[in-house]
């Protein structure tokens, strides 16, 4: 990241490539929803309940991906959830990333009890399920989007402890860091302005495997009615109405399914590809 | 004598499988300040985990159990923490032995050149700026400017002991500590690398701990000059007495296996196997001569 050579070798990489536009593709539709949507999302009109999408003939173009159960468009509530997806991929990615990287570097360049402590910790935090966890968290805080991304990071800032902490196990025994100390350099300048730099790459990789991970998470809390308001468009809640009308309109389904998914797989193939172009041993 | 750096019956063990392991066996050694000492010895005979004693950076698993270090007459020998980092930049400084990996690969040289010199001279970032452009002239760096914008891996080998040697004079330190700084080099930089060091320990007056394996580098540079064997300086005189007319038979061994370019032709003789056994003999009966001191005490 740092390193300046490197960009190229990221942009080179098909699958970062290929992440990055997926990733780029949602934050324009995120930031832009207002411009994209032809319809206001929470728009009501009974009259033209369930119309059919674009592919069947009795479509309304008007409504590209037809309507749900109350009128409201399914096409605008897509591109409305991709706004509430990227907050909380974008959010909640970022408050994990701070949080599991400052503990990871205290355990990983303090060791003593301070790691003992905080491992102990991670390992209690591991044994809980996931999901369980993050849905008992939301509705003790209550729903909205601040209790979703609080139960995400809650649960989530031990993958992102553990390996920052196995990192910084590594780093701490090269010899930059012992120069660093004979240089009279303090404690915490070598924790973040030596050694932090150093493990930048994996942390991009972490970030973006953490956003499709918490995409998925807002999905499975709004689908259990956790998240933001109900009537509110997300993806999650989407796909939890259109369970009730599987036999009559299955794409009610379908489409909120395809966007999770062509999200998550091009945020995970960011981080492959990041993997691959910014470590050294996979480069070569 | 009141020197600057003094070690006295240094014991340093280190834990491994089968309890504590003797590496030190009670060192001495005095270093007046201005003056280069030379300690050398064979791998594993303890002289780098003497520099590392002396800045409080030994392995983790290791103890001091007896013996202490003096620095300007403080003791420093368990010192740690934020009184130890103080005795850094304008107390000692360290020029690492490989200068490939003791230069942070993803910072540039600037970065890591100003942090120090900010750190203990307290300057604004333009005079840092300007002390490290004429740090790096001084160490014969042609294009410093340049030299600055860089990241460590945009420079060769030597290039890069330069930047670690500008760094190590930067404070003007009282002792720089000299860790083998020409063994990861090749010959022909081992050369300009270490009349550079020289050049700026007499015109700075530094003290200088030069650890080494190879004599006739002790002969280029130093004062005075520490034997080590198998954590036991054997032999410690000044160098003109060490190089006429070495007392102890190890030394005589070490000069017996040097390559002379004076006297091409003249075969090379290894240390002799028997003289081996039996200075290791000698380190293990001064062990258990200690263990039984030890445990009468």
């Amino acid at each position: 990241m740092a390193d300046v050579a490197q960009w190229p070798a990221v942009l080179r990489n098909g699958r970062a490539l290929l992440g990055l536009f997926v990733f780029l593709l949602l934050f324009l539709v995120a930031a832009a929803a207002p411009l994209l949507a032809p319809h206001d999302p929470l728009e009501q009109d009974l009259v033209n309940s369930f119309l059919p999408p674009f592919w069947r003939p009795d479509a309304d173009p008007q409504f590209l991906f037809g309507t749900d159960s109350l009128g409201r468009d399914i096409f605008s509530r897509l591109i409305y959830g991709a706004r509430i997806a990227f907050i909380v991929a974008v959010v909640a990615a970022s408050l994990v990333c701070v949080l599991g990287t400052m503990l990871g570097l205290l355990s990983g360049y303090y060791g003593g009890w301070i790691d003992t402590g905080i491992s102990r910790l991670v390992d209690v935090w591991m044994s809980f399920p996931p999901v369980l966890l993050s849905i008992v968290l939301a509705a003790v805080i209550g729903a909205g989007l601040q209790a979703v991304i609080i139960a995400i990071v809650v649960v989530d800032w031990t993958r992102f402890c553990r390996i920052v902490r196995a990192e910084v196990l590594v780093q701490r025994e090269q010899d930059y860091v012992t120069a660093a100390l004979t240089m009279g350099l303090g404690r915490p300048h070598i924790m973040l302005r030596e050694i932090l730099p150093n493990i930048l790459p994996t942390l991009a990789v972490l970030y973006s495997l953490e956003m499709g991970i918490a995409i998925i998470v807002e999905a499975i809390l709004s689908f259990v009615g956790l998240s933001v308001a109900s009537d509110a468009p997300t993806w999650g809640g989407l796909i939890q109405e259109g369970r009730l009308y599987i036999n009559q309109a299955w794409w009610l389904l379908a489409l909120p399914v395809g966007c999770i998914i062509v999200t998550v797989l091009g945020l995970n193939a960011l981080g492959d590809g990041l993997r691959e172009s910014l470590d050294p041993v996979l480069r070569r | 004598m009141n020197a600057l750096l003094e070690i006295s019956g240094l014991h340093l063990e280190i834990a491994g499988p089968s309890g504590w392991q003797p590496i030190l066996r009670g060192v001495d050694l005095a270093l007046p300040a201005g003056m280069v000492h030379g300690l050398v010895g064979e791998s594993g005979a303890g002289k780098t985990m003497v520099a590392k004693a002396v800045l409080g950076i030994q392995p983790e698993r290791s103890r001091i159990s007896e013996g202490a270090i003096r620095f300007e007459g403080q003791d420093i020998t368990h010192l740690g923490g934020n009184v130890r980092r103080a005795l850094f930049g304008r107390g000692m400084a360290l020029i690492p032995q490989d200068p490939m990996s003791a230069l942070n690969p993803v910072v540039r040289i600037e970065t890591q050149m100003l942090d120090v010199l900010r750190l203990h001279l307290d300057l604004s970032r333009d005079s840092a700026r300007e002390a490290a452009l004429r740090l790096l002239s001084d160490v014969h760096i042609r294009k410093p400017e340049r030299v600055l914008r860089l990241y460590p891996h945009e420079l060769s080998g030597g290039m890069r002991q330069r930047v670690l040697i500008a760094n190590a004079f930067a404070c003007k330190p009282k002792l720089i500590i000299a860790d083998e700084p020409t063994t990861a080099l090749d010959v022909t930089v081992q050369r300009q690398i270490l009349r550079l060091i020289k050049d700026l320990q007499a015109t700075s007056n530094t003290a200088l701990l030069f650890v080494t394996h190879d004599l006739g580098v002790v002969a280029k540079i130093c004062d005075w000059v520490s034997v080590l064997h198998a954590g036991r300086v054997v032999e410690s005189a000044s160098v003109e007495e060490v190089f006429r007319a070495p007392r102890h038979e190890y030394t005589r061994a070490l000069f017996a296996a040097t390559p002379r370019y004076d006297r091409p032709g003249e075969s090379l003789h290894p240390v002799p196997p028997a003289l081996i056994a039996r200075l290791n003999d000698e380190a293990a009966a001064y062990d258990a001569a200690r263990a039984g001191r030890l445990s009468d005490a």
